[in-house]
């Protein structure tokens, strides 16, 4: 017999009200928004340095470099958010609203059903998810951010290519 | 969404404010709720939420996900609300069958009528009902935390029980 039994005999009232504490939500949001409050009581905290986080930033400049595989597609109305933007803490962040913004809107205009470049896609997906993770542990690392920068620059131009040319080449691609 | 919670938990943990500030949204409805039933009072419910999450951001870093992050945060956030708890009894000297004077206007859609009632149960009887019916602590668990018996957390929940059902039954 455990905490939970160790109640005197059940009456209808008794079930009734314990039907009746079941249906308590156990979650109630605050009247109003208590995040911007807290946030300027937060005191401020240092990136965290993992031992290994060199060594998955090394992983991730490798995965980059294997998947550069179309050089000739360089940026061009790709329109990236200004470098200074890159130094500071929101950075990754602004990146992926400029840049996810920009994707999905060129995705809309596309109509491929070929494997090859859904692949393609989740491999840089990948890549990105990389870059997001090892950013999680250096979120002020320019090189980091600047890969994530260059990642996702590859991809719009390789979706702006297969936008521009017919879809049976595009299946080359 | 796993995955995904744990990603937010490392980048909050590196000092990723952003992803504090999902963490904080996904989890402060849950933090709340704990402390308005303890403290009836939204102002101090607030402050005790508040502070719970300034307690969660600075041990961030230590936590290695033993537990789950949200059992986590809501022993922290239990914690903290009898810590205020405990220090409002102190402070205002009251008597410990007296039912707290402000009580929270609970949301709409909920259960009101046994929310205010619980809101009116005498403050030590109200703290181990909720502990126990509610968040699911164990009479051994709630002796500690509130520094009583554990006889004295037993007697005080079927007393809470009788209480509420004599209130519901007034209805």
């Amino acid at each position: 017999m455990n905490d939970r039994d160790d109640i005197a005999p059940h009456s209808s009232d008794d079930d009734a009200l314990d039907l009746a504490i079941q249906a308590l939500p156990r979650s109630q949001n605050p009247a109003r928004d208590l995040w911007p409050a807290l946030q300027a009581q937060l005191p401020p905290r240092r990136a965290r340095r993992a031992p290994w986080s060199w060594a998955a930033a090394a992983v991730v400049a490798a995965l980059v470099l294997s998947i550069w595989i179309r050089p000739d597609l360089g940026p061009s109305s790709v329109t990236a958010p200004p470098l200074a933007q890159l130094d500071s803490p929101t950075a990754e962040h602004s990146l992926l609203n400029v840049y996810e913004t920009q994707k999905a809107s060129q995705m809309a205009t596309l109509n491929f059903s070929n494997p090859s470049v859904s692949r393609q896609l989740a491999i840089w997906d990948g890549a990105v998810q990389q870059v997001r993770g090892a950013l999680s542990y250096y979120p002020e690392e320019p090189r980091l951010l600047r890969q994530l920068d260059r990642l996702y620059r590859q991809q719009l131009s390789y979706l702006e290519t297969l936008a521009m040319v017919d879809p049976q080449v595009a299946a080359y691609y | 969404m796993a995955e995904e919670l744990q990603h937010l938990i490392r980048a909050a943990q590196a000092g990723d404010l952003a992803s504090f500030a999902r963490l904080h949204a996904q989890f402060v409805g849950r933090a709340y709720s704990v402390c308005l039933r303890l403290l009836v009072d939204v102002q101090k419910a607030e402050d005790a939420c508040q502070e719970t999450f300034i307690k969660v951001w600075q041990q961030l870093p230590q936590f290695r996900g033993d537990s789950a992050f949200g059992t986590w945060l809501h022993r922290i956030a239990t914690h903290t609300a009898i810590d205020l708890w405990r220090k409002d009894k102190l402070l205002r000297l009251v008597d410990e069958g007296e039912p707290d004077s402000q009580v929270a206007p609970p949301d709409e859609g909920v259960p009101k009528d046994l929310e205010k009632a619980i809101a009116a149960l005498p403050r030590q009887a109200r703290a181990v009902f909720v502990l126990f019916a509610i968040e699911g602590f164990t009479h051994a668990e709630i002796a500690g935390l509130l520094e009583i018996a554990e006889g004295s957390s037993k007697a005080h929940y079927h007393r809470a029980r009788q209480l509420l059902q004599e209130s519901l039954s007034e209805r």
